[in-house]
């Protein structure tokens, strides 16, 4: 009776075993299977939206499924290392922002960036500075008067180490000569919370998770730290205008693993191209307050390896870079 | 004006047979996709949201709506059936709900939960609709100190809601909060417990472990008595419960909703902080707090009433404030963004009529999922009469594919298997773990607000005590406390007649 019953469940462990075993083969036609972009932050964040959406224009341009893997954990250098070890055959891309230049420093075991290929730029992120409203405080020179009597009077909310409203937080106090009391919170969504509720006064905190508070008028952005002003808030001078030279932006970029064959990277970079520059995409990317900058693989490669000279010395300084990774 | 957008929309959505449909197609793909180990209420979301991406945005609330309502009571079908929870909220589903379905109540317990989600989700719904500018001005005061008072209330709560010793209840909980520290500091990015290793950085993420704990270690338990006992198959028993049954639990049902909504309104909570505290606050005003985890159907209404109930609460500051309360309502302010309808503070003047949406949603989504629910028990219950030998693979099978599902990530199997042991270890023990669970949701809340409430007040433990609801809370915990040793000291004091009165639990 025993041997009966784990014979029994040996036979279906078996024919479960057997289930996954199906075999993939290499054809010249790319694509011939489901492309899987990976997104290394939860659903429901920026970087899956962008990928969702970009994901929905991409499978009727290149006429396949196109699937979203969320592969998070680490501080996104679980789903980074997912795209690096990924087989190079353009099926496994990825989203990516300023997080992984910050990791591949701070984090020996995060995926150093040379091990990785963009794809296709799409959009600037830049920083930007907002106060709540009924504190008196509208403008930036009355910030800057405000902070230079009493530095510990306004608090800033903003990412942990490495996140990209932290690297915000270190770069505009410091070209506007003030100190910055700084409250880290895990991720955009406290970091606004925060900041509504009054737990905090300042945030540095990118554009899109404040565009609707700022319309409102709940609170008010002091300054973009962009060369441009922001399309969607046509009213708030950048940094420059006010005399400051700040310019200062987190990325979204598609990147591959290395090694991709040119013919399947440059036909990945065409089509990535035209889903960023469909309607669709534009339409969705101009609502949630996305600064679209579609460029192709070879830009993209330049403004990575920018990031990373910005980025770099913010993180030693801080001394946030782990030993083996330092720069000598 | 809002009431009679409300029901102008309602008429519009009702009498509608295609919107009838949508909402029944919803509804029947949040159960199935909430009652698959691995798949939360946010991944059912974010898989279906690009289906709307070519709908009307209120025919796309509809939608997503009735997926989000239903995935929440789908996630206590696999706890019940097969001791699995499908969502973090349903953890404590399971405790009773798996015992209840063992002894040939399956649809019993199935009934109980589908009843107090729907009661839950109206209660929330109706505050919601009630309160929510109060409500929004009440979770706006919840700062760091408050967070903190919360999780540490629920810790307080954690002692009453498991069997046994208090003392192991809270070691075995301690032990949960020490594993919440495991992988990258919410605050400062160190790497805490992590040996450097990949695996380690990621954390302990709460579905792998919770998998473990009650799914892995459930099968190893029944491998060790498999073959030399009897395993009869459970009975499916009734279906239907007497209507008294379910009446005489309003109160139940009752606190379970507005404990859900309050806690649900408080940025950040989130569900699975509302489930454990209704049910550790349940057990507490229990008469037979001993029959709780061995399938008491307090056990399942309470927590399934909160849990429902939160997201009307997570709705508030949502609609009212445009702050997602949860990873859940932040998938859902994503997809209301991608149909150009950004909740906010301007939403209630600038669009009544897409709140009125929302509502009738919820609303359409709830009764959808009683209706549907009702009539899946039916199916539902028979996967118990699956051969245990069959059904234990089955699980074994799940547990792996919930466990790697949540983030994609092979490491969190690996979790799961180690928790799986560890559960197995626990029970021969005979230590409770559910504290650890209890423990491993509240701990990081309670250290990341305790860390930056003490930054804020530069290190000053008077903060928690100058802000009255974090004060309120922690006298409410120090009472939960000290009521004991009182009742020991007056027990010492007094004749023996009057010890067997007070000693009834708290």
């Amino acid at each position: 009776m025993i041997r009966r019953k784990l014979l029994t469940t040996g036979f279906y462990l078996t024919i479960l075993a057997a289930l996954p075993l199906q075999a993939a083969f290499a054809d010249d036609a790319f694509p011939e299977k489901p492309i899987h972009i990976t997104v290394v932050w939860p659903a429901g964040g920026g970087h899956d939206l962008v990928a969702r959406l970009l994901g929905n224009e991409l499978s009727t341009i290149m006429g396949t499924p196109v699937v979203i893997d969320n592969v998070t954990g680490a501080g996104g250098s679980t789903g980074m290392r997912h795209i690096v070890n990924a087989a190079p055959d353009g099926y496994t891309i990825g989203v990516m922002g300023l997080h992984a230049v910050s990791q591949a420093y701070m984090n020996t075991n995060a995926p150093e960036l040379d091990g990785l290929d963009p794809l296709a730029y799409i959009s600037d992120e830049p920083g930007a500075l907002q106060i709540r409203a009924g504190l008196g405080i509208d403008t930036l020179e009355e910030y800057i008067a405000a902070m230079q009597s009493d530095p510990m009077d306004l608090m800033n909310g903003n990412d942990p180490q490495g996140g990209n409203s932290f690297v915000f937080a270190e770069v505009i106090p410091a070209a506007l000569g003030v100190e910055m009391m700084k409250l880290p919170y895990p991720g955009h969504a406290p970091t606004v919370t925060a900041l509504l509720t009054g737990e905090v006064q300042t945030a540095t905190l990118p554009v899109p998770p404040i565009i609707e508070h700022a319309n409102a008028g709940t609170l008010h952005v002091l300054g973009v730290a962009s060369e441009d002003r922001h399309p969607q808030l046509p009213d708030v001078p950048t940094f420059r205008e006010q005399g400051y030279d700040i310019v200062v932006n987190d990325f979204v970029m598609m990147v591959g693993p290395k090694g991709i064959p040119d013919a399947v990277s440059a036909k990945l970079e065409t089509s990535l191209l035209e889903a960023i520059n469909s309607d669709g995409f534009r339409a969705a990317a101009e609502r949630s307050a996305m600064v679209l900058r579609p460029l192709g693989r070879a830009e993209a490669a330049t403004e990575l390896a920018a990031q990373e000279e910005l980025v770099y010395p913010l993180l030693e300084t801080a001394g946030l870079v782990a030993t083996e990774l330092l720069r000598n | 004006m809002l009431l009679s957008a409300f029901t102008d929309v309602l008429m519009e959505f009702a009498t509608d047979p295609r919107m009838l449909g949508l909402v029944a197609l919803g509804t029947l793909l949040g159960l199935v996709l909430g009652a698959i180990p691995g798949i939360s209420s946010t991944m059912a979301l974010a898989i279906l949201m690009p289906v709307t991406f070519a709908m009307q945005p209120g025919v796309a609330i509809l939608f997503l709506m009735s997926v989000f309502m239903s995935s929440v009571y789908g996630g206590s079908i696999s706890a019940i059936l097969m001791k699995l929870p499908g969502t973090p909220a349903s953890i404590f589903t399971q405790i009773d709900g798996y015992p209840m379905a063992q002894s040939g109540r399956a649809g019993h317990a199935l009934t109980y939960a589908l009843v107090a989600s729907t009661v839950g989700g109206l209660i929330g719904l109706a505050m919601l609709v009630l309160l929510a500018p109060v409500l929004a001005g009440f979770a706006t005061n919840f700062r760091s100190p408050e967070f903190a008072a919360v999780a540490l209330f629920g810790i307080v709560m954690l002692s009453f809601a498991s069997n046994g010793s208090t003392l192991v209840a809270s070691v075995v909980g301690f032990i949960g909060v020490a594993l919440g520290m495991v992988g990258f500091d919410a605050l400062s990015d160190a790497q805490r417990m992590t040996m450097n290793t990949p695996m380690l950085q990621s954390g302990l993420n709460l579905i792998p472990v919770i998998i473990g704990l009650f799914g892995l270690a459930e099968i190893l338990n029944n491998l060790i008595g498999f073959g030399r006992t009897t395993h009869s198959r459970p009975q499916i028993g009734k279906i239907m419960l007497p209507l008294r049954e379910l009446t005489s639990r309003w109160k139940v049902m009752l606190r379970g909703s507005i404990i859900g909504t309050f806690i649900g309104a408080v940025p950040a909570a989130g569900s699975a902080v509302a489930v454990s505290i209704a049910y550790g606050q349940e057990r507490r005003l229990s008469k037979d707090p001993d029959a709780f985890g061995k399938g008491h159907p307090d056990g399942v209404v309470a927590p399934e009433a909160a849990n429902s109930a939160s997201v009307g609460g997570s709705l508030i500051p949502l609609i009212a404030l445009g702050v997602p309360g949860d990873t859940i309502t932040a998938v859902l302010m994503g997809a209301l963004m991608v149909h150009g309808l950004t909740p906010g503070p301007l939403l209630f003047t600038s669009s009544p009529t897409f709140v009125a949406w929302i509502y009738v949603s919820v609303l359409l989504a709830l009764i959808s999922t009683l209706v549907l629910g009702l009539g899946m028990i039916r199916a539902a219950v028979m996967v118990t009469r699956i051969p245990p030998q069959l059904m234990y693979v089955f699980i074994a099978v799940f547990c792996v594919i919930g466990a790697f599902a949540i983030r994609n990530d092979i490491n969190d199997v690996y979790v799961m298997l180690t928790f799986g042991v560890i559960g197995f270890v626990f029970t021969r023990l005979g230590l409770p773990v559910t504290p650890l669970a209890f423990g491993l949701i509240l701990g990081p809340i309670l250290e990341e607000n305790l860390r930056r409430s003490l930054m804020i007040s530069r290190g000053s433990w008077s903060i928690f005590l100058e802000r009255p609801i974090s004060a309120i809370l922690i006298a409410i915990c120090v009472i939960l406390i000290t009521l004991p040793l009182f009742q020991w000291l007056r027990a010492r004091l007094r004749p023996a007649d009057i010890v067997r009165q007070s000693n009834k639990p708290l």
